[in-house]
């Protein structure tokens, strides 16, 4: 719906002043997908739209630094760290590592010895049926190592090399090497965490996806991980995507931020910058979520965002943000405070979702009208000099219309946001853009040009 | 004022096939009337199945097998003293002593609980309003009649099965206590309570569906509330809905809430005061200010030293070494069990250190509370090495 | 690789359930007497004994503790003879005379090692079919396992009639296995005092006759059993985290199926396989008895003979039956043991 106003191309300015070229180039990377479909669907021709998981997400990484991904559940950041490593096959867009683009590879193979991953889970990423050994040594094998050029004695046979390098693995990974021949079971989960840390190192790869690597371990065993990792990056010269929902540890490892929020990237920057001074509202407001771990926490304000995250598998149109942001950008010529544009914005969607419920209105009359006031805007103070445009909605509600009370809406009250995908140096908000005059509290109004015919919200 | 609960020396054991458990050892607390009581500790450190305990919930091979749990509720103790005066001390009954059909009554009435994964909570074939409303119906017919305590919801079998399909759910429950449901998911806030009451829990997101928990918890106006990791399983913004939530409802109606977490911010941001749980028992106990500020167990102190800080720079983490023990008893010594991970472990750690008194009413199972550390008494590197 | 939990898992489960115990022992028995038939059993099972040719006639004695008379024709007329049992026809004889005892024995090797290599072979075809389906997903799934329920939608029975019709005047329709215990008793390879009763096993026939199409057949019936459970392991172990991390470490297909996806589905299909072993040794003594097998001496065979004279000689029938019946519940009490020990999700499904 928003594909004529492109990706964010935030990177690409910012990559144009650094220096050396990234390690790691994502662009406009798109990853759908369709629901299982059986072979009657298929037949009849009945999908559904499929789950837009990754959504034209664009950033760089570069090399030896750690770029944090970091989102709430199902916003696609893991999505992205698989399909980047073509575990999943990309609906759209592309990835370079090291200037090649990866489709143009026939096989992936010398790719994948040069870039490792690291799950979440460290119970299922360690098969239960071999030894933590041979789950280390199988790259090894799949790759054949020794290589001819490689820096060991390549005389001496190479099963005996292997594991010797599983047993070195081992050791730098802080777990003893005569461990290597029992079973994940007996392996508790920090164990495991860094059994799956040594099969990544395995093959000497200079770049890791580290998905969640911490989030199934408590906060001491983590803080063992964390140090690890940071141990082993420098040690390796590694360069790392670190995935993670857990701003704390974000904040902790890495050294810029990328946070996505349904598919996309809503903001990227150096890591002190962003949690200083975050740009996009949903940056903020995830920030400022976070429970800290001192005293003053109680005393400290919060404003919880509203709602939920809509589906992916129909997103908002616009900012996809715009349903649950509190500084939605409303036109310029309304007189309503955030809180009541937003009271009235709700009251919009709901009539177009057609989720309002038209029982025991008398259908003639003004105290219909009145009734529906009462009900969808109980407590909201409006200025009399909207009451107008809603008693025109609400009128047509009354008559059974959804359609023209949307109607009647949208032409009154339609953002910038909902109308024009964001696009921004840093932030993907339209408070940056020029058109939107700040005001003292950071909310934004419109004053640019009169914006397209507004889109509907739903897709039927 | 009189605390609302007295833990004393409450302890849990697991019987299987490796062995003998030790799940919950020796614990004592008590909470105060109208306070958020936190208890936080790493997985494995017994801080469920201390909240399974509380209420009775705790299922085989698990069994309490020593402690009293003392509630204040001076008119039930006045009415049972006849019956069980074991079980009766001054305003205070023992709900371990309590016949089981007493115990049954007190839960959703006086105590409620909720659990991390709402979406196990609710019986998926059945509307969310109904299910609220029925925990409504059966708290007033429990305090109608304390011994008819009988949820709908505790038998499956055929005659259920057929009896539900033939009759409307909803005959079963009062138009009040409906309405009462839809005045509960109001208040916890959920939009168009009305609707949403006729929908089923898949329809509710996470965020939505621990709201409804919260709201069929509230029902029965316990003045007890048990939460174990009532946010984990929720997303950072809708975590911070559920604790304001959470928080309001305490303020508005002075419930007694025992909170169970491993997240020290979630304590911070909600808790009076902290029980600090490491294998089994309660190392460390104390206002909020104490135990934060200034922990005095090494425990306390390593947990809080290695999770990294939102706001502060980001150093190097201090983590704890080693690994959460074993709780199976054959493989535990009757010693400081931090001790083969705590960097201050002295000669003395070998022998089990009683709870010392800190300052008033922090106290820490450490020598360390009471003494200082002596370099010559450390225990030598890798002393607990094999 | 038997974990220490699996051990303790089996055991713990042979020790509470008297049926595993029953299982075990029935199948152990069964074990026994089909490797050992030459020993066990007391005469020749293919000797008639009709009366032809000077010798007595013995058929139709009945079991031990039975006897019953019979009008027969003689020069002076009729007379009634009542006709007792022998010690050395311990289960009575069949209408040709042969010792019902000695053919049981012999027909447990058919009956076992048509079921052993009939599950074996469904193993083999079902599993590998399975796994690919399941680990490839979508399109390949749907295609290998719509062509698995065309399988399916046959009455095996039908579909194994149907089979043994084609192939049953091949070569291979039957083999012939020599006994090694015979020809070592007749020969002098062995010296005959390390064999017991050695004089007595050269005696019995120095080879049986194996039933080919029948094991065939019963593989290509029960392999979709196979195929079903083995895709639905896979589809599982597919979503595992260590096949991703197997995939982004280079590793092929064939590497993920053969070093993670077989290991992990291996349970399941073991458990399986010894229920179907049941299966096949109904469904074959079933063809036998319909005269598809190729071979008389088996139990489905005998109680085709037994049929016509149930009423009047019920032992000829009733005595393959029970072993039949014995047969079929100790393997499936073995399987059901192996389930509840190793899988107690998994439902032993199949069956005739």
């Amino acid at each position: 719906m928003s594909d004529e106003h492109g990706p964010t191309p935030v990177s690409e300015r910012t990559d144009a002043m650094a220096a050396d070229r990234p390690l790691v180039r994502v662009r406009n990377l798109q990853k759908h997908f369709d629901r299982e479909d059986s072979i009657l669907d298929r037949l009849l021709g009945d999908t559904t739209n499929p789950v837009r998981a990754v959504d034209g997400v664009s950033f760089d990484i570069r090399e030896g630094e750690t770029l944090g991904l970091v989102g709430e559940s199902g916003c696609g950041k893991s999505t992205t760290g698989e399909t980047l490593l073509r575990l999943l096959d990309p609906t759209g867009g592309k990835v370079e590592y090291d200037g090649e683009d990866l489709a143009e590879h026939e096989d992936l193979f010398s790719f994948r010895r040069r870039a490792g991953v690291v799950f979440q889970d460290p119970f299922s990423s360690l098969d239960p049926r071999m030894t933590v050994g041979a789950s280390i040594r199988q790259p090894l094998d799949i790759h054949d190592w020794p290589w001819p050029h490689s820096d060991v004695d390549t005389s001496r046979p190479k099963g005996e090399l292997r594991r010797e390098r599983v047993a070195d693995l081992m050791e730098r990974v802080g777990l003893s090497a005569d461990q290597l021949d029992r079973y994940p079971n007996e392996f508790s989960g920090g164990q495991r965490q860094r059994v799956g840390i040594a099969r990544a190192l395995a093959l000497d790869p200079e770049f890791l996806v580290l998905d969640e690597p911490t989030s199934a371990l408590d906060v001491s065993v983590q803080a063992q991980v964390l140090n690890l990792l940071e141990d082993l990056q420098d040690d390796f010269d590694l360069t790392y995507l670190f995935i993670s929902h857990d701003l704390s540890v974000i904040r902790h490892i890495c050294d810029r931020v990328a946070v996505m929020y349904l598919g996309e990237i809503v903001e990227v920057a150096p890591t002190e910058e962003l949690f200083a001074n975050p740009q996009h509202p949903y940056t903020e407001a995830l920030l400022e979520s976070v429970p800290r771990a001192s005293t003053d926490e109680r005393d400290r304000d919060i404003e919880p965002l509203t709602g939920d995250v809509p589906s992916p598998r129909n997103p908002p149109s616009g900012c996809r943000f715009r349903t649950r942001c509190p500084k939605v950008i409303p036109p310029a010529d309304l007189e309503l405070t955030q809180p009541q544009y937003r009271a009235v914005m709700d009251v919009r969607r709901r009539i177009e979702n057609r989720d309002v419920s038209l029982d025991g209105l008398d259908s003639s009359g003004g105290d219909a009208v009145e009734t529906l006031f009462d009900r969808l805007l109980e407590g909201v103070d409006l200025p009399a000099s909207e009451r107008p445009h809603l008693r025109e909605a609400f009128e047509a509600l009354v008559e059974g219309d959804f359609e023209a009370a949307a109607e009647t809406l949208r032409e009154r009250y339609a953002s910038v946001c909902e109308r024009r995908h964001p696009d921004g140096e840093r932030a993907a908000c339209h408070l940056d853009a020029d058109d939107v005059r700040l005001d003292a509290d950071g909310n934004g109004v419109w004053v640019g040009e009169e914006l397209d015919a507004p889109v509907t919200d739903t897709d039927s | 004022m009189a605390p609302k609960l007295e833990v004393e020396g409450l302890t849990t054991r697991f019987f299987t096939e490796e062995g003998q458990i030790n799940a919950v050892e020796d614990v004592s607390f008590s909470v105060e009337e109208g306070e958020v009581f936190g208890i936080v500790g790493e997985s494995g450190s017994g801080k469920s199945v201390t909240a399974l305990s509380l209420i009775d919930l705790v299922e085989r091979p698990g069994e309490i097998v020593d402690g009293a749990v003392w509630f204040r509720s001076p008119d039930l103790a006045a009415r049972i003293e006849d019956d069980t005066p074991e079980a009766v001390d001054g305003d205070y009954v023992d709900l371990q002593s309590l016949s089981e059909g007493e115990r049954r009554a007190l839960r959703g009435t006086e105590f409620s609980t909720i659990f991390q994964d709402p979406m196990s909570s609710f019986n998926p074939s059945l509307t969310v309003g109904e299910q609220i409303a029925e925990a409504v119906e059966v708290q007033r017919r429990a305090r109608a009649n304390p011994r008819s305590v009988r949820s709908r919801t505790q038998g499956y079998g055929l005659a259920k099965f057929i009896g539900d399909s033939l009759l409307p759910t909803r005959d079963f429950v009062d138009d009040a206590s409906h309405d009462r449901a839809v005045e509960l998911l109001e208040m916890v806030g959920i939009p168009d309570p009305v609707e949403r009451a006729a929908e089923y829990p898949h329809q509710f997101s996470g965020g939505m569906l621990q709201r409804a928990m919260i709201a069929q918890a509230l029902a029965g106006e316990p003045s007890v509330l048990v939460a174990d990791e009532p946010t984990t399983a929720l997303d950072v913004t809708i975590q911070a809905q559920v604790l304001d939530l959470l928080a309001e409802l305490q303020e508005d109606t002075g419930m007694t809430t025992v909170l169970i977490t491993h997240n020290l911010g979630v304590i911070a941001r909600m808790a009076d005061r902290v029980g600090v749980m490491y294998a089994g028992e309660v190392v460390e106990r104390g206002t909020l200010e104490d135990v934060f500020d200034e922990p005095a167990h090494p425990y306390t102190q390593g947990l809080l030293g290695s999770s990294p800080d939102l706001d502060g720079a980001a150093d190097r983490l201090d983590p704890i070494p080693g690994n959460v023990p074993s709780l199976v008893d054959r493989e535990m010594d009757d010693r400081c069990y931090f001790a083969d991970r705590c960097p201050k472990a002295m000669g003395e750690c070998l022998e089990k250190p009683p709870e010392f008194a800190v300052d008033g009413e922090h106290t820490a199972m450490c020598y360390l509370a009471d003494h200082d550390y002596e370099e010559a008494d450390a225990l030598e590197e890798g002393y607990f090495d094999e | 690789m038997i974990s220490e939990r699996v051990k303790r898992s089996l055991s713990r489960e042979f020790k509470g359930s008297r049926l595993a115990q029953l299982g075990v022992v029935l199948v152990l028995l069964l074990f026994l007497v089909a490797t050992f038939a030459p020993f066990l059993a007391l005469h020749d099972p293919t000797t008639t004994r009709i009366g032809t040719g000077g010798t007595e006639d013995l058929s139709e004695l009945p079991p031990l503790g039975f006897s019953y008379t019979e009008q027969r024709v003689t020069p002076s007329g009729s007379e009634t003879v009542e006709i007792t049992a022998r010690q050395t026809f311990p289960l009575g004889t069949n209408a040709l005379g042969q010792d019902i005892y000695s053919r049981l024995l012999y027909g447990a090797r058919v009956s076992l090692l048509v079921g052993l290599l009939g599950a074996l072979l469904a193993t083999a075809i079902g599993v590998p079919y399975g796994l690919v389906a399941g680990y490839f997903g979508d399109r390949i799934d749907d295609t290998l396992m719509r062509g698995a329920d065309v399988m399916l939608a046959f009455p095996s029975l039908v579909l194994a009639i149907a089979l043994v019709g084609v192939f049953r005047d091949s070569d291979v329709h039957t083999t012939t296995v020599p006994d090694p215990f015979v020809h070592a008793a007749r020969s002098d390879i062995v010296p005959n005092v390390l064999i017991p009763r050695a004089a007595h096993v050269a005696e019995m026939p120095a080879s049986f006759t194996f039933p080919v199409t029948v094991t065939l057949v019963v593989a290509l019936v029960n392999w979709v059993w196979f195929a079903r459970v083995a895709r639905g392991e896979a589809m599982s172990v597919r979503a595992e985290e260590f096949i991703k991390a197997a995939r982004s470490a280079g590793a092929s297909d064939w590497r993920i199926l053969r070093q993670h996806v077989l290991p992990n589905s291996l349970t399941p299909i073991i458990v399986l396989a010894t229920i179907q072993v049941a299966a096949i040794i109904l469904l074959e003594s079933a063809l036998s008895f319909l005269g598809f097998s190729g071979t008389d001496l088996t139990w489905g065979a005998d109680i085709s003979d037994g049929r016509s004279d149930q009423r009047s000689y019920w032992w000829i029938a009733t005595m393959p039956g029970l072993a039949i019946v014995l047969a079929v519940i100790g393997v499936n009490l073995l399987g059901d043991w192996l389930r509840d020990a190793l899988d107690p999700s998994i439902e032993g499904e199949g069956g005739v």
